[in-house]
């Protein structure tokens, strides 16, 4: 066997597959999106950017990208900071830490479309398990209709929240174990107090694991279609619609191909610049791996 | 000496601070964070407790003494009649998943071995394109898979869902490997082409014994997502028979509407396949998380 070809024939299964199925439908997306294709039958006629500027101007695109803005932050700020909770207590409490801990990771395990089954059940007026619970604790004022148009985006995020908790849960629990205790027990010795060690030694060495867990929470906030599709189905009237979903609903409903690519390279746009200071880091520490 | 009586009483009240700290501040504190860790634990756990309690309850049931008592009586039966119901789709996500975990793991070490232990121009490049190819969001490849599928003629088969499943899962799974291979010893390989055994034999008979740790972790983790994944199995299937259960749960869903004692037991029995590999294996799933780190 040659040996500058051997590598690439251990490559090529991925590299075929991958091609064709992944790698050359990425491309064709983007001249799709300039096309006025209208289902698969015919290929559409080059409109260049007109896809994206009539999208500029989209009541229904305008509308999801504001909500995708608030899957954005609320993803960021509410999982991450519940799961660095979580994973501090777990990893200080010995009694039933395994139990405790399958509990929280539990969801990981659920497709979208469960989590979305489960929680439409939760969420539902007066029989719902919410409701009940809040009124069984006699909190019923702050009962709002949850899948109604004012709340129903804030709804969906919660229970889409719930899954990625415990995915950072996972991530912040590894970064913990990573910090060396005496390191911890050395700054306690020096006598620091709780708050100097977890925002001076802790917080910074937990750095990876937060670009991860931030990387994640990004990623699945800026695409969240499925959780969306089957628990609100973008509505009611649209108001809990966001990108990812939108192309989804302009492509497979209505038919229109083109217009739908173009809300497909937005999200794949939007993405690319979330990951790239994930992809860096690997990159150097691969480099340092193989140097 | 008068001062030094002060020092020895300043010392001794440090010492009684410090014990004082140690015999009710700690525990206190302690007991506090397990209490607000039960606390949390418990309402993750709600929306799990509530789906099952509700799954074994009749209508009347719920509807007379609310959605948070206990079963006044339990009807197994409903999750025997939601499992009949959901059968086909079961039966669907077997055949779609297991040949796509396979195909998965089989394309993944062998590009992994290849990036990971052959020295070549573009290895560092290959790496990376495929670490960036792990963040492509499906959007920008439904419309064109779709399309050649359906050119292909495999528009609402299983072989066009496995295919897409093995095509999204080879970035994570390849760099999974490759990072995998990275630990293993080089002298394996050397010692092997002493022998004078090839590549192929090297990678087969040495190189994959070895992986089982790293395919273990695997094999969990891409059963539970390909077994979970919802927009391929909408997009490229029509009829009842080639879609699989996360498409099935939601016209099990449209079909009984508010007898949620009926969806909550399809969502059970959707979910039980993926809950128990999550529960016999979570140390492989969270060992494979943490090494790629990556989805969720």
């Amino acid at each position: 066997m040659n040996a500058r070809l051997t590598p690439w024939l251990f490559l090529m299964p991925a590299i075929l597959i991958y091609g064709i199925f992944g790698a050359y439908p990425i491309f064709q997306t983007f001249a799709i999106s300039l096309t006025d294709q209208v289902g698969v039958a015919a290929p559409g006629k080059f409109i260049g950017l007109q896809n994206y500027i009539t999208l500029v101007q989209d009541e229904y695109f305008l509308n999801s990208l504001k909500n995708t803005g608030i899957w954005v932050i609320a993803f960021l700020i509410v999982p991450n900071s519940l799961a660095i909770t979580i994973a501090l207590l777990v990893k200080q409490t010995f009694w039933g830490a395994s139990l405790i801990k399958t509990v929280f990771f539990l969801p990981l395990a659920l497709s979208f479309a469960i989590v979305g089954v489960i929680w439409g059940w939760i969420y539902e007026p007066d029989v719902g398990l919410l409701d009940q619970l809040l009124i069984g604790l006699g909190l019923d004022g702050l009962i709002v209709e949850w899948l109604g148009p004012d709340a129903a985006t804030y709804s969906v995020i919660a229970a889409a929240a719930w899954r990625q908790t415990a995915f950072a849960t996972v991530v912040f629990l590894a970064g913990l174990s990573a910090i060396p205790t005496e390191l911890i027990e050395a700054a306690k010795v020096d006598g620091g107090t709780r708050r100097q060690i977890f925002f001076r030694i802790t917080l910074p060495l937990l750095k990876p694991a937060s670009t991860i867990a931030v990387s994640s929470a990004l990623i699945h906030a800026l695409l969240a279609t499925e959780i969306v599709l089957t628990m609100t189905e973008g509505g009611p009237f649209g108001s809990s619609e966001v990108v990812g979903y939108r192309m989804y609903m302009e492509t497979f409903w209505n038919y229109k191909f083109g217009y739908g690519a173009a809300i497909g390279v937005i999200v794949t746009l939007m993405t690319a610049t979330m990951v790239v200071p994930y992809v860096r880091r690997m990159a150097k520490a691969q480099e340092r791996d193989w140097s | 000496m008068t001062d030094m009586t002060t020092d020895i009483t300043a010392a001794r009240t440090v010492i009684d601070r410090g014990t004082l700290r140690e015999r009710i501040e700690e525990p206190l504190m302690r007991g506090g964070q397990i209490g607000l860790l039960l606390l949390l634990a418990l309402v993750f756990f709600l929306p799990v407790l509530g789906t099952l309690l509700t799954a074994v309850r009749t209508i009347p049931d719920i509807t007379q003494n609310g959605a948070w008592a206990l079963p006044s009586s339990y009807e197994w039966g409903n999750l025997g009649t939601a499992f009949i119901e959901m059968l086909p789709y079961l039966k669907a996500s077997v055949i779609i998943t297991l040949p796509s975990v396979a195909g998965t793991l089989l394309v993944s070490m062998m590009a992994g071995y290849a990036l990971s232990r052959m020295r070549f121009q573009g290895r560092i490049w290959m790496f990376l394109v495929i670490v960036s190819l792990s963040f492509v969001p499906i959007h920008t490849q439904l419309i064109p898979v779709f399309r050649l599928m359906s050119d292909l003629g495999l528009h609402d088969t299983f072989i066009s869902q496995i295919i897409v499943h093995i095509m999204r899962q080879i970035p994570f799974a390849v760099l999974i490997m490759t990072n995998f291979f990275n630990t293993v010893p080089g002298e394996l390989r050397e010692a092997g082409r002493i022998d004078g055994a090839s590549e192929w034999t090297i990678f087969r008979r040495i190189y994959v014994p070895v992986a089982r740790p790293a395919l273990s972790a695997l094999i969990v983790l891409e059963f539970t997502w390909i077994w979970n994944d919802l927009l391929w199995g909408l997009v490229l299937t029509q009829g009842a028979g080639k879609k699989p259960v996360t498409v099935g749960i939601l016209s099990f869903e449209g079909e009984y509407e508010i007898a949620w004692n009926m969806v909550a037991s399809g969502a059970v029995v959707a979910a039980i396949p993926t809950l128990a590999v999550f529960l016999a294996f979570q140390k492989h799933f969270i060992r494979g998380m943490t090494m790629g780190s990556v989805k969720g």
